[in-house]
């Protein structure tokens, strides 16, 4: 036998059916024997009948028929069209916007990623820039299919070490595969100063290399404070 | 499928291909209980007429994205009780019913009298002045289920909700009205 006070727990939903089949079963075999939950329920019920009284709501047909055509005329005032051609109407235009949002958003995104991870330097160049001339910031590096060789200008401050020409001479940072110049026997770190006896300035050796149709140089190079000169054999390029 | 159902969808369909005439059937068939759901929760009838008209025009508006496998009923009353909980939010206060208005919406029974419509007036008063001090929780679930007879099964489709939450809602609900009112009572008595 359930006790008063968990039969009571029944009573609130008892009022409205809203009780399991068995909670439904216990109450009714409870309240013959109990005051208390008859007086408990019947509160309850007094309480939902005074809600449904004052959520009736009645108005005249009058008020029904305005109520009506109010509807009605708004629908008619706002001018909206069927639904389904609404939506053809209205959200083409927006549909065409959006997507041509999401395409330069993509562009945008695609050319950022671009620049930030195709257009990145070298990790062995950022080595280079510690070893060799670290203080020497705007060093622009310059790749060349003749010789092979990535490098970049001589530092103020380098150049006042070798006692060389300021803005003359070239810093090798780096090959690339099957370099020339690399099999010729220069090496990393060298210093290009001269080539054919022509001081070597940026990137004019290269255009003097492209131009001249001799096939055999000498370049002039600093190699860890001695001067060495290489030649150059561009015959089987 | 009952008639009824079959009709409303028909009823629907021609609306989407822009029948006002069908428009028209379908807010004669729920007009009086969007303005009640709406008169209980706004309680200013004025307000409660221009939110539960505007939720027609929602409907009309988005009735291409209605699912005919659906019931109508529960998906539309979802959209009343919303419109008028958001305008509630809106005001934040709540307008009390004023008695002219509240006997003004009593049923015109052969026996009501002046007298007695005025003793029902102000307990229709007290009864929205409880209500409101509820969660708005509570408050739906008595309002759908007590004040508008919809059944718990409904209600929790209104809600969006299941019926297990919908009754345990109501148990609490109820408890708690029913605490308040004789804690109102006991303070008048005094």
């Amino acid at each position: 036998m359930k006790t008063c006070s968990k039969i009571k727990q029944f009573i609130p939903l008892a009022i409205s059916q809203d009780l399991t089949e068995t909670q439904q079963v216990l109450l009714n075999q409870h309240l013959p024997h109990c005051l208390d939950c008859r007086t408990e329920l019947s509160s309850y019920r007094e309480f939902r009948e005074k809600m449904m009284d004052a959520g009736a709501v009645t108005e005249s047909d009058t008020f029904w028929n305005n109520y009506t055509e109010e509807v009605m005329t708004l629908i008619g005032r706002e001018n909206i069209t069927a639904p389904t051609s609404q939506l053809n109407k209205q959200y083409l235009p927006l549909q065409f916007i959006r997507v041509a949002a999401v395409f330069l958003i993509g562009l945008t995104l695609g050319y950022s990623t671009y620049l930030i991870l195709l257009k990145k330097p070298e990790p062995a160049n950022q080595s280079f820039k510690k070893d060799m001339i670290s203080s020497y910031q705007t060093e622009k590096l310059i790749e060349n299919n003749i010789l092979g060789v990535k490098f970049t200008p001589v530092s103020p401050a380098l150049s006042e070490h070798l006692q060389i020409t300021p803005n003359y001479g070239l810093v090798i940072t780096d090959f690339l595969e099957q370099s020339p110049a690399k099999e010729m026997g220069i090496q990393f770190g060298d210093i290009m100063v001269e080539l054919n006896g022509q001081p070597i300035t940026n990137t004019g050796i290269f255009t003097y290399l492209n131009e001249v149709k001799k096939e055999t140089f000498e370049l002039k190079i600093i190699r860890k404070g001695e001067t060495i000169v290489i030649k150059i054999n561009l015959g089987g390029r | 499928m009952d008639a009824e159902r079959t009709d409303l969808i028909e009823i629907i369909k021609q609306c989407r291909q822009g029948a006002p005439e069908a428009f028209k059937k379908l807010v004669e068939k729920f007009q009086q209980k969007a303005y009640g759901i709406a008169c209980n929760i706004i309680r200013d009838r004025e307000l409660a007429r221009d939110i539960s008209q505007e939720s027609f025009i929602r409907v009309y508006r988005s009735l291409h994205r209605f699912d005919l496998n659906k019931k109508f009923s529960p998906w539309f009353y979802q959209i009343v009780v919303n419109l008028c909980f958001d305008y509630l939010r809106k005001v934040k206060t709540r307008k009390e019913v004023m008695g002219e208005s509240a006997i003004n919406g009593l049923p015109d029974g052969p026996h009501s009298n002046p007298a007695q419509q005025i003793i029902r007036a102000e307990e229709r008063n007290k009864i929205n002045n409880v209500l409101a001090k509820l969660p708005v929780k509570y408050q739906e679930v008595l309002i759908l289920r007590d004040m508008q007879n919809f059944s718990s099964q409904e209600s929790a489709q209104i809600l969006n909700c299941n019926e297990t939450t919908v009754r345990w809602r109501l148990f609490k609900a109820r408890e708690k009205f029913k605490e308040k009112w004789e804690s109102i009572q006991k303070h008048e008595n005094l």
